[in-house]
């Protein structure tokens, strides 16, 4: 029979989803790891109550579109520096995966971190590995649910503590506090801090591991970052096979065995459900939990660790390792570049911003006096820490002095407290029957001006923007 | 070769677990959840939605930038939803049965 007519092989692109029962494991990496989830949590948890100067030190205040990040002050203007943030946090993500495999996965990420949490708590309610097991497989009983209850109370507690803690990175969370206190938490805030919490408990109590092999994009193209001199973590399967079970103090090799004693320990901990030996797999988040678990099988069998370990493919397969190569130098490169660029652009910044909106209701007002008025809205950014004062200029399109419109008070000056938007109306005037001058070139009755704002104590504190001055048409 | 993809052969094994169709239905919310936070944080950095409505609806009370901030969100959410719906809805049709010899 021939290939083509053999039936058509049916075949689906999913696999039926076994629940995975992480066990516990302790070791160098484990350790490793909840450190990592102390620090970040503790920065994700703690942060929003740390104060600068009278204010929250991280506040992202979306009402008053301003971010405070400690003594630092951005405005929507500054858009760029969070683009740019944006972009170094991605290529610090490509370095470090072209250099250590999926550290980000293993210890960093948010599902990663948050998940190693609602583990914990499942561990403390329903016990380790086997007794959940045990308990899933149990018709409902007392202890039962009195297990899943608790561990569903504290579950949702921490759910809702972190999107409240969530909240309070975009409202002043001491503010928030006493609302949640005085239950008159307004109906956004209050859907938000549901929203988050439902999220969590989702991602880290119920989907997990199913959220990084079917929902990461980020698990499916890392491995375009990677070469065979990357870390991964690999089992060497030269030393392991034959794999088998043997007593203690057997000699493997004149059993005819490997190091590998098949005693599945490192499947049993792999919190996605893969076995480690079958090779590298997209499903394996490099939490290195199975090194940790055959580590301390091999000190019991009084074997040298390492059979399953952080490498790279070229080690493996007796090469040589290169951490210096072309794609590490370019990310590197890159990403310093940005870095030192970042610094810089962010060190010139300039403190102040203008922006000059029309009076939107009148054009112009013709005045007794023979003059014509425009009305202006300046909105004067001080993007600085300390209060300034301001003094306002107007000039033709040029930036050159104009004598043709006059400002109204004459020289206007507005005090703009630290990292504050201070909307001040302008009134800008010129004589009617001066049509010809030098800056009135349109036929429209249409001309084009500047504005300028000046720091009053330091002249080089200084914006400009542009904006119309509309007459009546000849 | 055909590939037989249907939500009906493949729902999940054990409680609480995801089936096919529970899965495309939190990826494709999850990711375009990812592409809507991106959308949300572009546009509102440059429009500042609260003067807009102020004058294309004067006589309504004041609407809080943090409401349509989050009904900003939502609509980009569900706009890339749909996208994303339409195209794994429309990749999970099986193919017609191979033409026999």
């Amino acid at each position: 029979m021939s290939r083509a007519e053999q039936p058509p092989v049916e075949e689906s692109y999913y696999q039926a989803h076994q629940k995975v029962y992480p066990r516990e494991v302790k070791g160098r990496f484990t350790t490793l790891r909840i450190t990592a989830v102390w620090v970040l949590l503790g920065l994700f948890y703690g942060l929003p109550w740390l104060r600068w100067d009278d204010r929250q030190a991280i506040l992202f205040d979306l009402p008053a579109r301003k971010f405070h990040l400690l003594g630092l002050t951005l405005w929507p203007q500054d858009f760029i520096f969070l683009a740019w943030l944006l972009v170094i946090a991605a290529l610090s993500l490509f370095f470090f995966t072209a250099v250590g495999g999926r550290l980000w996965c293993g210890y960093a990420c948010p599902q990663t971190v948050w998940t190693e949490v609602f583990l914990w708590m499942e561990r403390v309610t329903e016990g380790d590995r086997a007794k959940r097991m045990r308990l899933d497989a149990a018709p409902l009983s007392t202890n039962k649910f009195l297990r899943k209850a608790s561990k569903q109370f504290l579950w949702i507690t921490f759910s809702l503590w972190t999107g409240f803690t969530f909240v309070g990175f975009f409202t002043p969370v001491d503010v928030l506090a006493q609302k949640v206190l005085t239950l008159s938490l307004g109906s956004w805030e209050t859907f938000w801090v549901l929203f988050y919490g439902f999220a969590t408990y989702g991602n880290a109590g119920f989907l997990r591991e199913q959220v990084c092999k079917y929902m990461c994009p980020y698990a499916r193209f890392q491995s375009a970052m990677f070469d065979r001199d990357t870390l991964i973590i690999t089992y060497e399967a030269e030393r392991g096979e034959p794999r088998g079970g043997r007593r203690k103090g057997t000699d493997p090799r004149a059993a005819g065995l490997g190091d590998c004693t098949d005693c599945t320990m490192c499947v049993q901990v792999c919190p996605t459900g893969i076995d480690i030996r079958n090779g590298l797999q997209y499903e394996c988040i490099a939490c290195a939990a199975c090194i940790d678990a055959c580590d301390s099988v091999m000190d019991k069998m009084g074997y040298p660790r390492g059979l399953v370990r952080y490498d790279t493919q070229n080690a493996l397969d007796h090469k040589q390792t290169r951490v210096l190569r072309p794609r590490v130098i370019v990310y590197g490169f890159l990403l310093l570049a940005l870095c030192v660029g970042f610094v810089v652009a962010l060190a010139m910044r300039k403190p102040v911003g203008l922006d000059v909106l029309h009076d939107r209701n009148t054009l112009y007002r013709s005045l007794d006096s023979g003059e014509i008025e425009n009305v202006y809205l300046l909105k004067i950014m001080n993007k600085g820490a300390e209060p300034r004062r301001f003094i306002v200029k107007v000039t033709d399109a040029s930036g050159a002095a104009s004598a043709v419109y006059r400002l109204d008070p004459t020289i206007p000056a507005f005090t703009v407290p630290a990292g504050e938007v201070f909307n001040a109306a302008v009134r800008v005037r010129k004589d009617a029957w001066d049509d010809t001058g030098e800056t009135a070139a349109r036929t429209d009755g249409v001309a084009d001006l500047r504005f300028e704002v000046q720091a009053e104590n330091d002249p080089s504190l200084r914006a400009s923007a542009e904006s119309r001055f509309f007459s009546p048409r000849e | 070769m055909s590939h037989k993809l249907s939500p009906e052969t493949d729902s999940g094994t054990q409680q609480g677990e995801l089936g096919l169709r529970g899965r495309l239905v939190f990826t494709v919310a999850w990711c375009s959840f990812l592409a809507a936070s991106v959308a949300t944080l572009v546009f509102f950095a440059f429009v500042d939605p609260a003067p807009i409505v102020a004058v294309l609806r004067p006589t309504d009370t004041l609407i809080s930038r943090t409401a349509l901030y989050s009904f900003g969100f939502f609509f980009f959410w569900l706009v890339s939803a749909v996208s994303a719906g339409l195209t794994a809805s429309l990749l999970c049709t099986p193919p017609a049965p191979a033409p026999r010899r």
